[in-house]
């Protein structure tokens, strides 16, 4: 599934779901009950009549990637299928995918979601600029990094003594290495500044820093 | 299987292919309404001996029409919005996909040819020239 490939224009959801499953074999009576199921999973069911291109563009996201999954194809690349959706619709798309991987299919998903990786992903390949960087399970790159905590908070004079740190702008993250230098650094800076957020950090805070390492190696 | 499969790979590729039909149903009008102007032109000129080869013409000329429609339209179009890339990674086959294609734009060979035998059987076009028919 291309990134902005839509499954039709012409035609309605319902059509373009069930045209495209007879295309590639299948019974009428079986591709209308497929189109279906998959317009009601992510909740299309209801424009099903309306030519795609009356729909807005996350409504036509949607029946593109029911259109994808529903050929219960063994193997779907898919290239940021979550893209503009509202996090309902993600949610259900996320869903979607894990069953039918746990069916059997295999699916190989480009994104720049870090998150959506870190939850529908069995495999990560993190890639910066072409590059491999890393690739793994979700939790072993996470598991790898050496901090375990991020505090986001707003910036203030003294902030470049932390050497693990990202700079937001007006915020920045800092990082712990453990719960109780995550409690003492709340303490401390909760008193010179305001803190935002505090979290485990997750595959997002990996990425970075495999890219920051990858960096600083080619500058040297 | 493999033909009701490839059947129907071919029924569902023409669907596909001819929705714009639904966009576009003036074309059809407008295939029609110039099959006729065309055949009454013909007639006022050449009477009914011209109009003899119309149907035959309408084929020829319908048929180039259709295959540069397929050409420049259809694949190009399909090759624009990553419709190519949809069905080359799927179980589609390339002849599957032609045959699709041109029988879901055939409606347009259809509109000017069934004015144009519609013509032909009113005036007996199928009988040779200079028969007793037509003494």
């Amino acid at each position: 599934m291309p990134q902005d490939f839509t499954v039709g224009w012409d035609h309605t959801p319902s059509e373009a779901l069930t045209w495209n499953l007879v295309a590639r074999g299948w019974p009428i009576s079986d591709a209308k009950a497929q189109a279906r199921r998959w317009l009601e999973l992510v909740g299309l069911w209801e424009y099903r009549d309306r030519p795609l291109r009356t729909l807005s563009e996350e409504q036509r996201r949607r029946a593109t990637v029911a259109a994808v999954l529903a050929t219960e194809a063994d193997a779907m690349f898919l290239d940021e299928p979550t893209v503009e959706l509202d996090v309902k619709v993600r949610h259900n798309v996320w869903r979607a995918i894990r069953e039918t991987v746990t069916d059997g299919a295999s699916i190989l998903l480009t994104t720049h979601d870090m998150r959506e990786a870190e939850i529908i992903g069995d495999r990560v390949v993190l890639i910066d600029s072409g590059i491999t960087v890393a690739e793994g399970r979700p939790y072993e790159l996470v598991r790898a990094l050496p901090y375990e905590y991020r505090i986001v908070l707003e910036k203030f004079e003294g902030l470049e003594e932390f050497t693990s740190s990202i700079d937001l702008g007006d915020r920045a993250v800092v990082y712990a290495r453990s719960y109780g230098e995550m409690v003492r650094l709340v303490e401390e800076l909760g008193r010179v500044t305001t803190i935002h957020l505090v979290d485990k950090v997750g595959l997002e805070d990996a990425y970075l820093r495999l890219v920051s390492d990858s960096e600083s190696r080619e500058a040297a | 299987m493999r033909v009701v499969k490839l059947l129907r790979q071919v029924l569902g590729l023409a669907y596909l292919e001819s929705r714009w039909v639904k966009r576009q149903p003036l074309w059809l009008v407008q295939g029609v309404v110039g099959a006729v102007g065309f055949t009454m032109i013909i007639y006022v000129w050449g009477s009914v001996d011209a109009l003899r080869n119309l149907v035959v013409a309408y084929i020829i000329a319908g048929a180039w029409g259709l295959g540069l429609n397929i050409v420049a339209q259809r694949i190009g179009w399909d090759r624009i919005n990553h419709n190519i890339e949809f069905y080359v990674a799927s179980p589609v086959t390339l002849s599957a996909y032609f045959t699709g294609i041109v029988l879901g734009c055939s409606l347009f060979l259809a509109s000017n040819l069934i004015p144009a035998l519609t013509i032909a059987l009113i005036f007996r076009l199928d009988l040779p020239p200079y028969s007793r028919y037509y003494q």
